[in-house]
């Protein structure tokens, strides 16, 4: 328990072993890689040539229907060649010994996924790889910018990322001056960074920025789009990186892309990484299971106890500058109270969770886990699937556990009020009223509650005054505070002082707190004002419950759980009871503290008499702001027009001498030793930022392991000046067993990963595999071609008509979905559109509208599933409504319309899309649609897959969809004069005769409209162009003599004339 | 190395961060190339060698302090003026993105009406939009800087608040305030130091004293007692960026590059 500080080292030492034997293994692998690589790739080379040389000879019908991607043939030359390998230097930006070493392991390795320990860094290493992968290619002798998109970034790692991406090419620049003096070497070595997060560019905008190269941040979504579109080519990616792999979900577009990607480009990198090993271990096998989705080969796992990291960050500075300060503070005696009453009830609730759900219940669920960041996660996990068959009382308990977890938190962070008002609350909702008698949470049957609501009051109020408890970690920060203050003004110290917390409700109380320690009676008046506030909410509360109360109908539900929770007198006809000495016990217990109902107190004291008229500096600012941070970016989107207010009165104000001057004076360098930074710990994410601050002393508040490990970095960097480090935490306290757990878990997680990781299996794949879903459709294409050709079977069988590959259109708009990208894995070809009406359109006549249950529920409610219909069926024979379940979600709508009960999401029993509807009032709906549009088709699917199988089977033996039909249908038409309009109809009738052209595709078709709004265009245009185009060398021919034919025929027409 | 941020207070209980960055491009010429690391890049064929991690640099406090006092007016130009209606309907509107002015004469003149004559001189010497509402400001006296302002629209909005605060009306709206809380050391010295303090007036050392701490003299006798009190400001979000391009020599030592 000493050094809760520095917790690294593994104890395990064949772990230790196991690891470095395996980076071991890994090095020589690398080693023949390369060398293997080196011999190979001429061979390989020389073969591509030769199928260059010698094309297969493919008859017209070779050609699928539909090209999704089209192939762009020559083109494949931009495959860098060994020949004209060259040596780059390249400027690195790292300044500990281990970052380098993980840019090199994973420089050298191929497609590896990075599993790193929190804290460690990610951000800058990834923004050194990136540097150095965007390395620009000599391709026939000429240097081509590489094109390298970052997937599945938050918009802080943008933001890290291009900072570092700048800081390099400033580094890279001035390198060059020294050794190169090309101009136009430097233009092309620079590495452009775009974040492409909305639809904010427009198509042609893209275009050009991809055929830039660079690097790119795309959302996912936009880029699954272009791929399948067209606008920029697999073969044309130079690599991927992928971050934050944990978040990704099965069948995610990421997973889909990178599919498409190495589908059709195999020597492009793809590199994963992810900061959360405890996502790895959860289910089975996940981490072979992440790795085949992403199509990675390799894992490099780099723990904080992996020696070279451990080396680099423990011995960093010496002992006698090593200034780490632990400041135990132990709770005062109401709050362990609270605290066991606590755990007490959580563990029943955990273990009557089980009682209940036996067939569910995981050994994983009991009290050593349940300060686990992931218990809740693991509840939510097996129970939401399972929701509509579990009982009432279950869902209750989940609940539950779910408040039990935040009172814990609470009472560690929150002050006394906060946490009083949070149990009263919970009460108040669980009042038994005429109506219902037992809905309470359960937790208030256990007999520890009664422990924890009495000591809740009690450090409100006892005996008759307030008692007003402060938490005892104030008073410590305070002198902590002064004594760096002293420090300060004996010797200067150039760095401000850093509080860390983690949330900013605590950062504001953190700040009051300080801004009023100076005070005599500081604290107190902190806590009074806090009680005024409480008991303004509390008004605020009482009258809308009251304007609420007749309208809510009553619900009736009685709890039935077993006697571990039997708070209820037990009936008895003997007149003295055995055990009554306990149940009196319990009785005083239960009126520990206060009997009286201390509410009715609160109200007739009178605070402002007490508080008097305490003025504080810079109030305003500190009641400021109580409200959940909202992203500060959101507001200032670029697209925004810059106009001010113009209800702004000042304005325009004119600016006078005396004005300015008074300004100036203001003006003033605010020495750094003299601030005080309050933060939280989210928002110091790198240790860049934390470098941004440079901090002398750092105070942290409470524990967190990943800031810790960002303190150690920044300390090893620093090593000439580090900070001092305080480092608060309550002893024996949920915080300090919740901060073992958590490094706990993730050496767990760290040595399963390594044990796992030595199990792998190799993993190779042939290109063609058959079993592979899409192959077996292209497969069943070319058989079909090859009956085709043979005339001795008989003709006239539905059988052995033309088969072409299915076709889906799908709007664009639809890609944030799993379905698109699982219809293409089971070889169905997917055109994105912008489409009006319907999202998906699976034959001429089919149209399908897909709605998830929470945007069912929502566009009921706003009537935009009326007008969707209408449209649908105005222009489809079946119109189609697809109602999608999640994959893991149950199939019913209960879960979706259960009511609230609690004011915040966190504590809710609800599911977390649950909404206003009712389950009756959803179904009622559904049918209203249904009268209205008796041809309305309707789907019921329980997973995306599911919903493949359907549409699959739909489409057997109709016709496939067309889309430059379906992406005018719906269209507004446009007023134009008839003039206009001739010409105009003149242009579309021209362009309806290129259909003709024998092997013209529809989609090809579509491709040039969407090119060309005129057809004078057309006919202006190259032969090659044409093939860049269409990229079939074949059709593209074909079109142009058409088109060239088709000119001249007019040209003649107008002689004649 | 990622940017330092520097503090400057701009109101009453009111600050703003700047982030500073120093470019170093002129400073790596001396870098040596061994403890490099090489590796083939398949993907972009070529042999990439690494080199070993750049030294750092900072700006010490004394010149941070230099730098700030410098930008003075400018900061408070671009504060108050900058993205006045005059600025953005008069100058901002006719430059595209990517278009170059010059400061001195195509902005100053259209916004230096009558009542600014003669009362401020910049030293920004050219103006850049760089995005739609990203402007790159090029600054030339001691320092050369190139100062991004990342959201004229923030800074719109800092320009209101700051304007009404300085017409003492409401609280202005939260969304111009970062989220970190930051508090002003404040040093009460109740000791009776003051005779030794008239002697030896600046205890600290030159150029670092404030002007809210009163320095306190350590008497060989007595202990002088002291209390600290800490004083919550507001402070605005991060919207200005400055890049160190050049810092002036020093006039005594060789020079060391910036």
């Amino acid at each position: 328990m000493s050094t809760l500080f520095v917790q690294d080292e593994s104890d395990d030492e064949s772990l230790q072993l196991e690891l470095s034997r395996q980076i071991e293994d890994f090095n020589e692998n690398a080693e023949k890689h390369i060398n293997y690589e080196s011999q190979i790739l001429p061979n390989d080379l020389l073969s591509a040539e030769e199928i260059r040389n010698h094309p297969i000879d493919e008859g017209d019908d070779e050609v699928p229907l539909y090209p999704l991607i089209p192939d762009i043939g020559e083109q494949i030359g931009l495959r860098p060649s060994m020949d004209e390998l060259r040596q780059v230097d390249i400027q690195l930006n790292l300044p500990l010994s281990y970052q380098q070493q993980l840019v090199e392991n994973t420089l050298s390795t191929d497609d590896p996924l990075v599993i790193m320990g929190r804290g460690l860094g990610m951000a800058s290493i990834v923004a050194n790889l990136l540097h150095i992968l965007a390395t620009p290619t000599v391709i026939d002798g000429d240097l081509k910018r590489s094109l390298v998109l970052v997937l599945n970034s938050r918009p802080t790692d943008n933001i890290r990322i291009s900072e570092e991406l700048q800081e390099l090419s400033w580094l890279e620049g001035c390198d060059k001056k020294v050794d190169i003096n090309e101009d136009e070497f430097s233009e092309t070595d620079t590495r452009p960074f775009h974040v492409i997060s909305a639809d904010n560019q427009t198509l042609e905008k893209r275009k050009k920025l991809y055929s830039s190269g660079g690097i790119f941040s795309i959302t996912s979504r936009i880029l699954i789009v272009d791929l399948l579109s067209g606008i920029v080519h697999p073969s044309k990616i130079t690599g991927m990186v992928i971050l934050n792999v944990d978040t990704l979900k099965m069948y995610s577009n990421e997973t889909f892309i990178l599919e498409i990607y190495r589908s059709k480009n195999k020597w492009g990198f793809i590199k994963a990484f992810s900061e959360a090993p405890e996502s790895f271990v959860m289910e089975f096998s996940p981490l072979q299971r992440k790795m085949k989705d992403l199509m990675l080969k390799n894992v490099l796992l780099w723990p904080r106890f992996r020696v070279d990291i451990s080396h680099c960050l423990n011995n960093a500075i010496g002992p006698d500058n090593n200034k780490v300060i632990e400041v135990k503070v132990s709770l005062t005696n109401s709050m362990s109270q609270i605290q066991f009453g606590l755990i007490e009830c959580l563990k029943k609730c955990v273990s009557e969770l089980k009682r209940k759900t036996p067939e569910l219940a995981l050994d994983y669920w009991n009290m050593d886990n349940a300060l686990d960041i992931n218990f809740l996660k693991s509840i939510d996990f097996v129970m939401i699937p399972n929701w509509h068959r579990i009982s009432w009382e279950s869902k209750q308990l989940v609940k539950d556990i779910r408040f039990l977890r935040n009172l814990m938190k609470l009472l560690i962070c929150g002050d006394s009020v906060d946490f009083y008002e949070e149990v009263q609350q919970s009460l108040d909702a669980n009042r038994p009223s005429v109506s219902r008698k037992y809905t309470e949470s359960p937790w208030l049957m256990a007999e520890e509650s009664q422990l924890v609501i009495s000591y809740a009051k009690k450090r409100i109020y006892t005996n008759g005054e307030y008692n007003l408890e402060t938490l005892p970690k104030w008073e410590q920060l305070i002198h902590i505070l002064d004594d760096i203050s002293y420090q300060r003004s004996v010797k200067e110290i150039f760095g401000p002082t850093l509080i860390m917390c983690s949330s900013s409700a605590e950062c504001l109380q953190l700040a009051r707190i300080i801004s009023m320690s100076s005070n005599k009676n500081g604290f107190r008046n902190n806590m009074l004002q806090k009680l005024q506030l409480y008991r303004a909410g509390r008004e605020e509360r009482k009258k809308i419950a009251k304007e609420v109360h007749d309208k809510e109908p009553e619900r009736d539900a009685e709890l039935n759980v077993s006697t571990a929770f039997a708070k209820e007198q037990i009936l008895t006809k003997r007149r003295r009871t055995r055990g009554a000495a306990a149940v009196a016990a319990v009785e005083r217990l239960k009126s520990a503290g206060s009997g009286d109902d201390i509410e009715t107190v609160i109200d007739q004291y009178n605070i402002e008499e007490e508080l008097g008229s305490v003025q504080l500096p810079g109030e305003e600012s500190i009641f400021m702001t109580f409200e959940e941070e909202t992203p500060e970016s959101a507001s200032y989107s670029d697209s925004e027009n810059i106009q001010l207010d113009s209800l702004h009165p000042y304005a325009d104000s004119e600016v006078t001498k005396e004005v300015w001057n008074s300004r100036l004076e203001e003006y003033q360098y605010v020495n750094c030793g003299d601030q005080i930074i309050v933060e939280r710990f989210d928002n110091i994410n790198d240790e860049a930022l934390l470098q941004e601050i440079m901090p002398s002393f750092i105070i942290i508040y409470e524990p967190d392991l990943s800031f810790i490990r960002r303190v150690e970095i920044h300390r090893a960097i620093h090593r000439d000046m580090p900070p001092k480090v305080f480092f608060m935490y309550y002893g024996d306290s949920i915080e300090e067993q919740g901060h073992l757990t958590a490094i706990k878990k993730e050496k767990d997680a760290f040595s399963k990963l390594i044990r796992e990781n030595a199990m792998l299996a190799h993993h190779f794949e042939a290109d063609d595999d058959l079993s592979h879903y899409k192959n077996l459709a292209e497969r069943k294409l070319k058989m079909n071609r090859l009956r085709k050709r043979s005339t001795r079977v008989a003709g006239g069988q539905a059988a052995l008509g033309d088969l072409t590959q299915d076709v889906v259109i799908v709007d664009t708009r639809e890609f944030n979905a799993s379905l698109p990208g699982l219809l293409y894995r089971y070889g169905v070809r997917v055109v994105p559109c912008m489409l009006t009406v319907g999202d998906y359109i699976i034959s001429p006549d089919i149209c399908i509208e897909r709605k998830s249950i929470s945007d069912l529920i929502g566009s009921l409610q706003n009537n935009r599933l009326i007008s969707q219909c209408k449209k649908m069926s105005s222009h489809y024979r079946y119109p189609t409504l697809l109602i999608e379940f999640e994959e893991g979600q149950s199939f019913s709508l209960e879960p979706f319309s259960e009511r609230r009960s609690y004011r915040s999401k966190e504590s809710s029993a609800v599911h977390p899309i649950s909404s206003k509807l009712s389950q009756d009032e959803i179904q009622m709906e559904l049918s209203k649609i249904v009268m209205r549009f008796p041809n309305l088709r309707m789907i019921w699917s329980s997973s995306p897959l599911q919903t493949v199988n359907i549409i699959l089977e739909l489409k057997l033996g109709r016709e496939q969809p067309d889309p430059n039909q379906s992406v005018t249908l719906g269209l507004k038409k446009s007023k134009t004069d008839g003039k206009n309009k001739d010409k105009k109809a003149n242009n579309q009738e021209k362009f309806a005769k290129l259909l003709q052209v024998p092997g013209i595709s529809k989609v090809d078709y579509f491709n040039l409209r969407k090119e060309f709004k005129r057809y004078s265009k057309l006919e202006s245009l190259g032969k090659d162009e044409l093939l860049d185009l269409l990229g079939d060398e074949n059709l593209s021919e074909k079109v142009f003599a058409y088109v060239q034919q088709e000119k001249r025929d007019s040209e003649q027409d107008y002689q004649d004339f | 190395m990622g940017p330092t941020v520097a503090t400057i207070k701009v109101a009453e209980n009111i600050v703003l961060p700047l982030r500073v960055f120093v470019n170093r491009k002129q400073l790596l010429q001396n870098n040596t190339r061994d403890n490099s690391f090489h590796t083939p890049l398949l993907s972009s064929n070529s042999i990439v060698y690494i080199k070993s991690p750049a030294t750092r640099i900072y700006l010490s406090n004394h010149d941070m302090h230099n730098l700030c006092t410098e930008i003075t007016t400018d900061i408070f130009l671009i504060l108050y003026e900058l993205s006045s209606p005059k600025f953005i309907d008069g100058v901002l509107k006719n430059v595209r993105i990517g278009q170059t002015l010059d400061f001195q004469k195509d902005v100053m003149e259209k916004l230096n009406t009558d009542s600014y004559e003669g009362l401020l001189t910049t030293h920004i010497q050219s103006l850049t939009r760089v995005a739609k509402s990203k402007v790159k400001l090029h600054f030339k006296k001691n320092w050369e800087l190139d100062i991004f302002i990342n959201s004229l629209k923030k800074l719109a909005d800092m320009r209101s608040a700051l304007l009404l605060k300085e017409c003492g009306s409401v609280v202005p709206a939260p969304r111009i305030y970062s989220r970190r809380r930051v508090l002003l050391t404040e040093t009460i010295s109740t000791g009776e130091p003051i005779l030794a303090q008239e002697e030896d007036p600046s205890p600290i050392g030159a150029g670092t004293a404030t002007a809210i701490e009163t320095a306190p003299v350590i008497d060989e006798d007595k202990k002088p007692s002291l209390t600290f009190r800490y004083r919550t400001v507001a402070s605005l979000s991060d919207c200005i960026d400055v890049h160190v391009l050049q810092r002036p020599k020093r006039r005594r030592d060789p020079p060391v590059g910036p």
